[in-house]
């Protein structure tokens, strides 16, 4: 009962609450936006002739995970208010819902709760008479047998699946177009699943495929951080999205491993790299949609609020993918699309989990801001075109359905083939017989119905062997492609698969042959490796070679035992053989290498990966016949310098010196060419020669030589060990050689005699400014007795500020950090080391000041300062360093509280998969890195400079999971203000506006000319033309901003000289998979000289050039000295019409 | 004060029952005792257990007086290495989990059912199999419990598309075959669940996992492996001399009356088996033996039985004899409440040793949310309010029996 006094009083109350959220919603930390639908759905930027309207909302509907549509037109819903965890004396009733939209007219009207008492269910698709639901351990059957809308029946199908993070847990079910369910799962999840085939396990990642009649379960890919997105393009070629790794489209190679796949020796990367986190997938198209939205691919970004939109096209064996503006954008933080499905009516449905705060591992599980009670179902129709009509396709004869196959809405295909499936074979059948017999010989979709009708026998498991060899020889690739898929469900019911596999390998078509490829590594025999392996004398790319190699391993049992017996038949092409041998990377195949070898009938290109293999896996006598080659003086020299490679790796990671004459290596120290002379000098140290001692002392001393030549005679040197080599050592540390030369004669020196290197090191650091002391502060994190002795040695020194905090970062991201070491190199440094004045005071203060004040501009500034560090680690866009995460949408799911804190205290709060790996080998050495795969013997890890480091398994004493590898204090030297700006312009990436990443590919990873000796009068005696492929030349990383601009303010400058003005110069390249015609669009045009490949080109606005397959480098020359300077420079690729062209710019570091 | 007798009766004349067994003898009697503390380990048999229930009910049950405590440390794909334990881990940090759990619960029975999952390996198999076998008991033994080994049931063949169980049921047979030697070798019991389980019907939907009425079957047989096998319950009652005979159930003395209808309040010694899952087959539900009430020399007629006012049972007498059959009813009602807070416990010991999130509580970013760990221990008094609801229901309660004509108007 509400009284006359009460109603104003609320109103007021309701209306202040309104005022505030409406003010401070994106404001104040401690608010929450207006849940109302309509201020939600007004913060929409919708993309051009379409709009949103609201299907469904709270508080009928509460924390959507997953939907997924019946073949009656309804919406299925698991939803979860229990999310992240149950509390103790809290009853677990999550649910199941279906919401229906009877009239027709675009929203709900009806909500059935079809199943409550659930745990966190996160994945629910209907059929076979209820819905499969994903709840926690379990992958449930839920079946209404008395048609009340409410599930009577519950059967555990499946359980075991992990549960180790309730993000990660069984999610995203989909059927497949050939009656699979798949099902996916994500990093943390340990999976164990007892079926009548066998027990089934999948540690980490993956999508699982599963026949429910059956119960067939088997692993369909591995790996991805969060895999929630799954979906098929109309040939049945899988896509997967990424909810945490920042590739975008995943093309999904069956049998494929992914980043962070337990267990990957090699792992293939997503179309998109460098694209924010995506959440859902699904390949839209039907008559609703415009013509060119037609097989696009529509995703969720729901860290940056928006609804995304992908281009896929083909890509020689796989796929290409651009991204385009999006569907929906919006700054409403609450926003969060997750899910995408097309609807009956050919709208596309997004389901909006609505929550300001996401993922539960960064913040509390309890933190007051997480919503439980609200979440949103939006349409979304093309304005002015009519939706297309629901089908009742349940009603519908069987005759009728298999008509539906050949609808052109997508939807209705799928949800026949959905209603036969419940129908089964024994109704179907007969009718499908008919049906195909019945379909013109000259329909322009016959092949792509025969594909529907293929799917369809596999759907309700009836082998139809004459059909799907009709369809292995369809005139279109894709239906080839398809039916070679299908080929691999019937591979033990068919007779002869492998003979009708071979001509597949052998088809026109690259993807036809991947798929071929493929299926023969699922048949154990000789014969299908030899088939599979013949794929390589038709041209290869980077996916048929994955797929190859997948394959090799996967056949491995079979054919590496035919090839020791001799029964190994290479078609007389023995590069196939060595493709195999290579692949398997185990000692067994070293001599089936030296004989394909011996052979004499491999090509070059062949024989070189034969030594290279032999090199890592041979023994001392194997590894003599590589000395043998190289110092072979007909060699060339890129091809010595491969070899030699191989044996330096051969000793670090092995301790394999080849046997015989060992002194025929000096001849090499002589060589004109840098690499070999490198090489062979750290071969020297390593196999002991020393009376080389003066050639190398030589090779130091040179005006003339590179860097890597000197600190490769430098290790040399040092590998002899003893008091000759410190001595030596010493005396290239105090000598006036150039600053890395000294530095890494005192780093070398550290192993041999820790105090000794210490002390030189200290007076180094502190008398030379100028250079990267990288390697000489790590040469000492590594090893405590050596930091001891620096920590001593530094003590009443100065060094510089940046050099200390250089220092920190590597000390104390090290395995065991050193604390003495890391206090005396705040005290040399004059840092203060302000990391303890963090009170809650002052941290409240900042917060309150990074909405008022911060400057998100300044910020950038702050950000890409290279004293700030933050580019050394974090990419944005995928353009910076890959020990973090990227950054590029970190606005759009971290709160600001989680930002400051993240800087403050980096360890609070770990991103996935970005926990450091701790580990101790047997040379007393504690490495410390992000794993990024580890197989064939070796562990790969990123350590905190970026540097991938390979440690032998055989040397591994310890290992365990650390935390951060980001060390504490980097920001000790920002000011408040700049931290403020700092944490304003974070908080702004991802978000619509300034800082959020453009769609067109920019050219983001550039490299800019050092300005050092000599330099600008080489420059203008060759001129920059020739001076462009000089290797001497040295260049430094610069990334461009969030907008894609290169600032001129932040390249080194090169002086003018005789009249020449001064200019900088910077380049970065473009990889082209598929070649063509690409066009380019540059700014300043008219400011800038361009080349490509090193020949100039006419500098426009835009410009298309005919590239090659393969790297292209892009050079930008520009006067500094010009009255009107060039303020920044930019590079993108843009979309050109009809050209099947596939490029992409450089990233990373 | 109400003064009780037991009656004691055995039963002289053969009792028609379902017999889920197919073996001879009479096994040996498994005793529970005050204190004891059962864990139950294994894959998904034992795993899928907790969440029905029906054979920790039935142990419970037969023991009312005594004071045990249940838990289920099933885990899904496990195997004697605790190769589903490991998780983040290598295959030792499985079984040192395994290790850590049982040893951490101090138990005194430890039911231990593996050898399925192994099993797919075929005859290849086996010498890693008896290794694992080996090592695990050795743990096992060493907590001092008493170890029932639990044998994996037989792969059932269910038709196509589901695989043809002939093979696996071969190998597997060598598997059990090598349990049942260890088990013997070393003193323990052994119930062959392989061997011994006779089923008219189907038990699973999949050849492997039991359904929940599969479950219930399976309960009744292990009980009965395990000695714990019941003379029916029943009451005879002589209407002419009111002398009453009641196996297995206390009656009221003084609590008899004759008319106006016949009246008693009784007791069970121990509850009746769960209720069959709603839609179990017949040759299931009808597993269950209800408890009779007979009378003698009662006039002709139709009868009610109701226990507490409730009708429970219609029966006509003939030749002065009226016999009930009772399969509902409040003893009924008690023992599927007690499968119910049973099952209500398993949840909540689940939540408190397995909890989802363990990444963040207790694993390699418990630096992030560990502070959340707290609430887990959280669960052990709500465990311990279930225990406490469990000691309450296990207990028969005396519910007042009558037997009433049936006025049968138009005759």
């Amino acid at each position: 009962m509400i009284n006359s006094r009460t109603i104003p009083a609320l109103a007021l109350l309701w209306a202040g609450l309104c005022i505030h959220s409406n003010a401070l919603a994106q404001r104040d930390l401690k608010s929450i936006p207006d849940p109302d639908p309509e201020i939600e759905r007004k913060s929409f930027q919708v993309a051009d002739g379409f709009e949103v309207e609201l299907f469904a909302g709270d508080p009928l509907l509460a924390k959507p995970i997953q939907m997924n549509f019946d073949a009656r037109g309804r919406l299925w819903v698991a939803s979860s208010e229990v999310y992240p965890q149950i509390e103790p004396g809290q009853v677990a009733n999550d649910k199941i819902l279906i919401l229906e939209d009877v009239d027709g007219d675009g929203k709900a009207d009806k909500t059935t709760v079809f199943q409550d008492g659930l745990l966190i269910p996160t994945g629910v698709e209907p059929g076979d008479g209820g819905a499969y639901v994903a709840n926690s351990t379990e992958l449930l059957q839920l079946k209404d047998t008395d048609g009340d809308g409410k599930a009577d029946e519950r059967r555990v199908v499946l359980s075991g699946f992990g549960t180790e993070d309730t993000h990660h847990i069984l999610h995203t079910l989909r059927w497949g177009w050939d009656g699979n369910l798949y099902m996916n799962q994500s990093i943390y999840i340990h999976s164990h699943i007892e079926t009548p085939h066998g027990v089934r396990r999948l540690n980490g990642g993956g999508i699982w495929r599963f026949r429910p009649d059956t119960l067939e379960l088997d692993v369909f890919m591995r790996g991805l951080v969060n895999t929630w997105g799954h979906h098929y393009d109309r040939f049945g070629q899988s896509f997967a999205t990424d909810g945490a790794g920042g590739e975008g489209i995943n093309y999904v190679l069956p049998g494929a491993y992914y980043v962070t796949a337990v267990d990957a020796v090699r792992v293939l990367r997503g179309l998109n790299p460098g694209s924010p986190k995506h959440c859902g997938l699904e390949i839209v198209g039907g008559s609703h949609l415009p013509e060119n939205w037609q097989g696009n691919f529509i995703t969720n970004d729901f860290r940056g609020n928006r609804v995304c939109r992908f281009i896929v096209s083909e890509d020689g064996a796989g796929f290409a993918s651009r991204e385009q503006a999006e569907l929906i954008k919006s700054r409403h933080q609450a926003f969060r699309p997750i899910d995408v499905k097309l609807g009956p009516d050919g709208a596309i449905y997004i389901a909006d989990w609505y929550n300001p705060i996401i993922q539960h591992g960064e913040v509390d599980f309890r933190d007051p801001r997480r919503d439980h009670t609200h979440g949103r179902i939006w349409r979304v129709t093309a304005k002015g075109r009519k939706t297309t009509t629901r089908p009742n396709l349940v009603g519908m004869s069987t005759e009728g359905l298999l008509d539906q196959l050949r609808s052109p809405e997508p939807w209705n295909r799928h949800f026949a083939k959905r209603v036969l499936a419940e129908r089964g074979a024994t109704e179907v059948i007969p009718a499908l017989a008919a049906w195909v017999a019945a379909i013109p010989p000259n329909a322009s979709d016959r092949e792509q119905a025969l594909l529907e009708a293929l799917w369809t026998h596999q759907t309700v498991d009836v082998v139809e062997r004459d059909l799907l060899v009709r369809l292995l020889t369809a005139s279109d690739p894709n239906v080839r492609a398809a039916a070679v898929r299908v080929l691999r469900a019937w591979k033990n019911r068919v007779d002869d698969p492998i003979g009708l596999l071979a001509a597949r390998v052998a088809d026109d078509h690259p993807r036809v042959r991947l798929e071929a490829v493929r299926v023969l590594g699922e048949i154990p025999s000789v014969r299908s490796a030899e088939l599979a392996l013949s794929a390589l004398d038709r041209p290869m790319d980077q996916f048929l070679d994955y797929a190859l190699w997948l394959t090799a391993r996967d056949l491995q049992a079979t054919w590496l035992p035919a090839v020791s017996e001799g029964r190994f038949d290479d078609g007389g092409k023995p590069a196939r053989l060595v493709f195999a041998l290579d692949a398997v990377g185990s000692p067994e195949v070293v001599k089936p290498l030296l004989r394909a070898i011996e052979s004499g009938a491999l090509t070059r290109e062949a024989r070189d990966r034969a030594l290279v293999s032999i090199a890592s896996l041979g023994g001392p006598d194997d590894l003599r016949l590589i000395l043998d080659q190289a110092v072979d003086g007909r060699i060339d020299a890129a091809r010595r310098s491969v070899l030699l490679q191989a044996l330096v790796r051969a000793h670090e990671q092995r301790k394999i010196v080849p046997s015989g004459d060992l002194a025929r290596l000096s001849s090499l120290l002589h060589s004109t060419d840098g690499p070999t002379v490198a090489a062979a000098a750290r071969l020297a140290g390593a196999w002991k020669l020393t009376n080389v001692r003066e050639r190398l002392l030589d090779l130091i001393r040179a005006d003339s030589g590179s860097d890597v030549v000197r600190q490769s005679a430098i290790a040399g040197l040092a590998a002899f060990g003893g008091a000759d080599a410190l001595r030596d050592l010493a005396t290239i540390a105090g000598s006036d050689a150039p600053a890395s030369t000294r530095f890494a004669a005192a780093a070398r020196m550290v192993e041999i005699a820790p105090e000794a290197g210490a002390a030189a090191a200290a007076g180094l650091l502190a008398q030379i400014p100028e250079g990267d002391a990288t390697e000489l502060f790590a040469a000492h994190a590594e090893r405590t007795a050596a930091g001891n002795a620096l920590a001593k040695a530094l003590a009443g020194k100065t060094i510089p500020a940046d050099r200390a905090k250089l220092g920190i970062r590597i000390v104390s991201t090290a395995g065991r950090p050193n604390a003495g070491l890391i206090e005396a190199l705040n005290r040399a440094g004059g840092l203060g080391g302000k990391g303890s004045e963090w009170t809650p005071a002052r941290r409240e203060a900042l917060l309150a000041a990074v909405l008022a004040k911060g400057d998100p501009a300044r910020g950038e500034q702050v950000f890409r300062r290279k004293s700030s560090q933050c580019l050394q680690c974090h990419a944005i866009a995928g353009a910076g360093g890959q020990v973090g995460p990227g950054l590029e949408s970190i606005g759009g799911s971290a709160q600001i509280d989680y930002l400051l804190d993240s800087l403050i205290e980096p360890n609070k709060q770990v991103k996935e998969n970005y926990h450091a790996l701790v580990v101790a080998t047997d040379d007393g050495k504690v490495r410390t890195g992000i794993k990024i795969r580890e197989g064939n013997g070796e562990l790969v890890l990123r350590d905190s400079e970026d540097r991938e480091i390979a440690i032998p398994l055989a040397s591994i004493e310890e290992r365990k999971m650390g935390a951060s590898i980001m060390p504490a204090g980097l920001i000790d030297t920002l000011t408040d203000a700049e931290l403020t700006d700092l944490v304003r312009f974070l908080s702004e990436l991802g978000k619509v506006g300034s800082y959020s990443v453009s769609k067109t590919p920019t050219a983001r990873r550039w490299e800019a000319l050092l300005d050092e000796r000599e330099l600008a009068r080489r420059i203008h005696g060759n001129g920059m033309d020739a001076m462009l492929g000089d290797t001497s030349l040295r260049w430094s990383p610069v990334y461009a901003t969030v907008a894609g601009t290169l600032p001129a303010s932040d390249l080194p400058v090169i002086p003018g000289l005789f009249g020449i003005p001064a200019r900088s110069v910077v380049r970065t390249s473009v990889e082209v998979s598929t070649p063509g015609r690409v066009r380019f669009a540059i700014e300043p045009a008219s400011e800038l000289t361009v080349w490509v490949d090193g020949n100039r080109v006419d500098p426009r606005p835009t410009f298309d050039l005919d590239l090659e397959r393969g790297s292209h480098s892009i050079a930008f020359s520009f006067n500094r000295d010009a009255s009107k300077p060039v303020e920044a420079v930019k590079l993108e690729l843009v979309e050109l019409p009809g050209s099947s062209a596939k490029a992409q710019l450089l990233l990373g570091k | 004060m109400i003064q009780r007798i037991l009656v004691p009766f055995l039963i002289s004349f053969a009792v028609p029952f379902s017999s889920a067994l197919a073996t001879e003898g009479e096994p040996a009697k498994l005793a529970l005792a005050d204190n004891d503390r059962v864990v139950f380990l294994g894959g998904t048999f034992i795993e899928r257990e907790q969440a029905e229930g029906f054979l920790e009910t039935r142990l419970t049950q037969r023991f009312p007086e005594k004071s045990v405590i249940f838990r289920n440390l099933g885990w899904s794909g496990d195997t004697v290495f605790g190769l589903a334990r490991a998780r983040f881990g290598k295959q030792e940090d499985g079984f040192a989990h395994l290790r850590e759990h049982v040893e951490g619960l101090k138990p005194t029975v430890i039911v231990v059912s593996y050898g399925q999952n192994e099993s797919f390996a075929g005859e290849a198999g086996l010498a890693d199999f008896r290794r694992g076998l080996m090592n695990l008991l050795q743990v096992l033994e060493k907590t001092g419990a008493k170890l029932i080994f639990l044998a994996p049931m037989r792969h059932e063949s269910l038709g196509a598309p589901l695989p043809d169980p002939a093979k696996h049921n071969a190998d597997l047979y060598l598997y059990v075959d090598l349990l049942e030697k260890a088990a013997s070798e070393r003193g323990h019991r052994f119930i062959n669940l392989h061997r011994d389980l006779n089923s008219p019907v189907p038990l699973t939907d999949n050849g492997m996992h039991p359904t929940p009425a599969g479950y219930r079957f399976i309960a009744a047989a292990a009980a009965d492996l395990l000695g714990l096998r019941e003379a029916d319950p029943r009451i005879e009652i002589d209407h002419a001399t009111m002398a009453v005979k009641s196996p297995g159930i206390e009656v009221t003395r003084d609590s008899v009356r004759k008319s106006p209808d016949l009246e008693f309040e009784a007791r069970l010694a121990t509850l009746p088996p769960a209720p069959a899952p709603p839609k179990s087959p017949a040759a299931i539900a009808a597993a269950i033996r209800p408890t009779r009430v007979g009378v003698t020399n009662i006039d002709d007629g139709s009868y009610r039985l109701t226990i507490d006012g409730r009708e429970v049972a219609r029966s006509k007498s003939r030749d002065g004899r009226l016999e009930f059959s009772i399969d509902r009813g409040p003893d009924i009602d008690q023992t599927e409440a007690l499968r119910r807070v049973i099952v209500a416990k398993n949840q909540l010991y689940f939540h408190r040793w397995r909890p989802q999130n363990e990444t963040y509580l207790f694993g390699f970013r418990k630096h992030e949310q560990g502070q959340n760990a707290r609430e887990i221990p959280m669960f052990d008094p709500l465990v311990a309010a279930k225990e406490t609801e469990i000691a309450k229901l296990r207990l028969p309660v005396p519910h007042r029996y009558r037997v009433s004509r049936i006025e049968e108007p138009n005759k």
